[in-house]
């Protein structure tokens, strides 16, 4: 693993953030002693480095630990294991005034715009909140920056006084990033920003999300299932399978040299808009549901699903490495090779 | 009459609430052939799912239906006995909604569930009833039936869960199945095993399906024929082909276009502006025309109908209304 993260060190110039061996382990089960019996491995040995001014997508299926992971980056969660450092800093050590201070540089887009919205306050005030909070801006200067904050977003001045029900899915969702981007942050993890929102509503949320990074240049994670929106969006993107990374590579190389049989399997599944293509593409069908995860394959944990699973599979952990290109993949007999 | 196998004419469905008339779906006409699949395609708030409950009856206080036919075998549904359309429902027409959890009954085995629409549609015993829901748990792919059938809901995962859905709509062998976001709530992976599941089945029994979706990859997947709709009414019909090579009506074409593409490299998407609509708050003339790129002054004023050319497509829209004016 630190081989791998070594190649990858040497192209990035300033990480902004580093993830090093991240795991969050969460106990299903104690024994009679309180010690934990059976535990789900949610995220497992993460490494992540995020270049700065770069989007990096993560998809995988429900349950593998995408989401798990974006919280405990922003130590919304306390991970089990493995350290983070956010432009260097250790965020692991970090003092409450400096975790603090890191907040400020470091925001978070919610799934459901429906639920991450406070009801009982005015959209004004919501998006106040992070620069009261950090004592940033009040009085006039608040009044101005919330308004040029709708503004960025493509709201109307005159909805400031309105309540999150007055508005639909897809303008909740802008207040929802008007209130990340208020104080400037270097750094959004969006979680799943348009699983909830219509078709329609999904691309203008997209193409927002890519204006305000060129303009603001932000750096984004961008977590999805949605394989086609995360592919629009991202530059380079990372799969997960049962909390574990199995390939990152820059977005072309990922659709067009697809390494691991999962990703394969991902990306096939995926419906295309266009029945003339319906006899001709290939289809890798992904037999099987995820396995329990609590007692998971000792060996590759994709094993249980693999089409070309062998004996090495089921009892050797692939190890994430690196092609010439950079393409990560942990898989023991990765295709295009 | 003709070989159609259900027939919706002119359906209006309104609900009465306290805040006035919702005129949810409005004049929706079309109608399904034995063995075919359609696709009825739209945003929240269109009225898809709400002409689906309306075909099987399933309608409630405050919403009512207020005009229309729906024929089924040439009989009309809407004037039947909730007795008579229980016979109907459920064995002829079935129906698998979009979440499969809140649609089982969290305390009875799925098995039970299952033996119970048999037994209430056909007279077999309990031991038939027993062994056919077996049967049917290992056609949808259920791996080690005869342990699942003891299995409660909760056990199952999300797509194990919307097998049985399956199992038990198509447990009386129904001629309609309609399947309302059947895979909305799934992973990419289990929904293609899904789709795949449906479609086997369907040309494997010759069942009719009606897929509700706002997915248009999936339409382009599954589906012979696709119906589009915006705002309670159908804005456009066509076959799956032309619709995707040809759209002619702007939403058509602005939800293609905004429906990100996996086998393209970036290209820009182009949305839709302004927001999908409640249907209380639906504008006047054409209902699309304040989102419409193309508007006129004729479409803010008088709505257009729908109307039907000679290669089989139906478009709502002033600008396909006067013999093929501009290709926009």
């Amino acid at each position: 693993m630190t081989q791998q993260v070594q190649v990858k060190q040497s192209t990035i110039k300033a990480p902004l953030l580093e993830v090093k061996e991240l795991s969050k382990h969460f106990v299903v089960s104690t024994n009679l002693f309180g010690k934990p019996k059976e535990s789900v491995k949610a995220v497992n040995e993460v490494n992540l480095l995020l270049e700065k001014g770069e989007t990096l997508g993560i998809v995988g299926e429900s349950g593998c630990g995408k989401s798990t992971m974006g919280n405990t980056i922003l130590r919304l969660i306390e991970p089990t294991e493995g350290s983070i450092f956010f432009e260097g800093q250790d965020v692991l050590n970090m003092t409450r005034a400096q975790l603090q201070e890191m907040r400020k540089e470091v925001q978070m887009i919610f799934q459901d715009p429906f639920s991450s919205l406070n009801p009982r306050m005015r959209v004004f005030d919501i998006i106040a909140e992070p620069l009261r909070t950090h004592k940033v801006a009040n009085g006039k200067e608040l009044h101005r920056r919330v308004y040029e904050l709708l503004d960025l977003v493509g709201l109307d001045q005159s909805q400031a006084d309105r309540f999150p029900h007055q508005f639909s899915g897809g303008q909740r969702q802008r207040i929802g990033i008007a209130r990340a981007i208020a104080l400037n942050p270097k750094l959004i993890v969006c979680d799943e920003p348009v699983s909830a929102l219509d078709v329609s509503i999904q691309a203008q949320i997209l193409n927002l999300l890519l204006e305000l990074k060129e303009k603001l240049q932000l750096t984004l994670i961008f977590i999805g299932h949605g394989i086609p929106a995360v592919k629009y969006i991202s530059d380079r993107i990372a799969v997960m399978y049962l909390g574990e990374i199995v390939e990152m590579a820059d977005k072309e190389s990922l659709f067009s040299k697809t390494r691991h049989p999962y990703t394969q399997g991902l990306i096939s599944a995926v419906p295309i808009p266009d029945p003339s293509l319906r006899e001709v593409s290939e289809d890798v069908i992904l037999e099987k549901d995820l396995p329990d995860q609590r007692n998971l394959p000792k060996g590759c944990s994709f094993y249980s699903r693999c089409p070309f699973a062998t004996e090495k599979c089921k009892g050797e952990k692939p190890k994430l490495k690196a092609n010439e290109e950079g393409h990560l993949v942990a898989c023991h007999y990765p295709l295009h090779a | 009459m003709t070989d159609n196998l259900l027939e919706v004419e002119n359906l209006h469905t309104h609900f009465f609430t306290e805040n006035g008339v919702i005129p949810s779906v409005n004049g929706v006409t079309f109608s399904i052939k034995k063995g075919e699949i359609i696709g009825i395609v739209g945003e929240s708030g269109c009225g898809k799912s709400v002409t689906s409950l309306s075909i099987l009856q399933l309608i409630n206080k405050p919403g009512k239906i207020v005009e229309g036919e729906i024929r089924f075998h040439d009989k009309d549904l809407t004037t039947l006995s909730e007795k008579e359309i229980r016979k109907i429902r459920g064995n002829k027409i079935s129906m698998i909604f979009q979440e499969p959890l809140t649609s089982l009954n969290p305390v009875f085995t799925i098995g039970h569930q299952i033996s119970e629409a048999i037994r209430l549609h056909q007279k077999v015993d309990k031991k038939e009833a027993k062994q056919r829901s077996i049967t049917l748990l290992s056609k949808v792919g259920m791996a080690n039936p005869e342990r699942q059938y003891h299995a409660f809901p909760h056990l199952l995962s999300g797509g194990m869960r919307q097998r049985v859905m399956i199992a038990m709509a198509l447990s009386c062998n129904p001629e309609l199945l309609i399947a309302d976001e059947p895979t909305t709530a799934l992973d990419v992976t289990i929904q293609k095993q899904i789709l795949k599941l449906m479609k086997n089945l369907s040309s494997e029994l010759n069942t009719s399906i009606i897929l509700i979706t706002h997915d248009l990859g999936v339409i382009a997947e599954m589906v012979d024929r696709v119906v589009v709709m915006y705002g309670g009414e159908i804005v456009e019909e066509n076959d799956v082909y032309s619709l995707f090579e040809n759209p002619k009506h702007p939403y058509t074409k602005g939800l293609l276009n905004s429906t990100p593409k996996i086998h393209q490299l970036k290209e820009k998407l182009q949305s839709i502006e302004g927001n999908v609509p409640t249907p209380d708050q639906l504008p006047s003339g054409c209902n699309f025309q304040n989102r419409c790129p193309f508007a006129m002054e004729k479409c803010r004023e008088i709505s257009p109908d729908l109307v039907a050319s000679s290669d089989g497509s139906s478009v709502r829209c002033w600008l396909h209304q006067e013999k093929e004016v501009v290709n926009v």
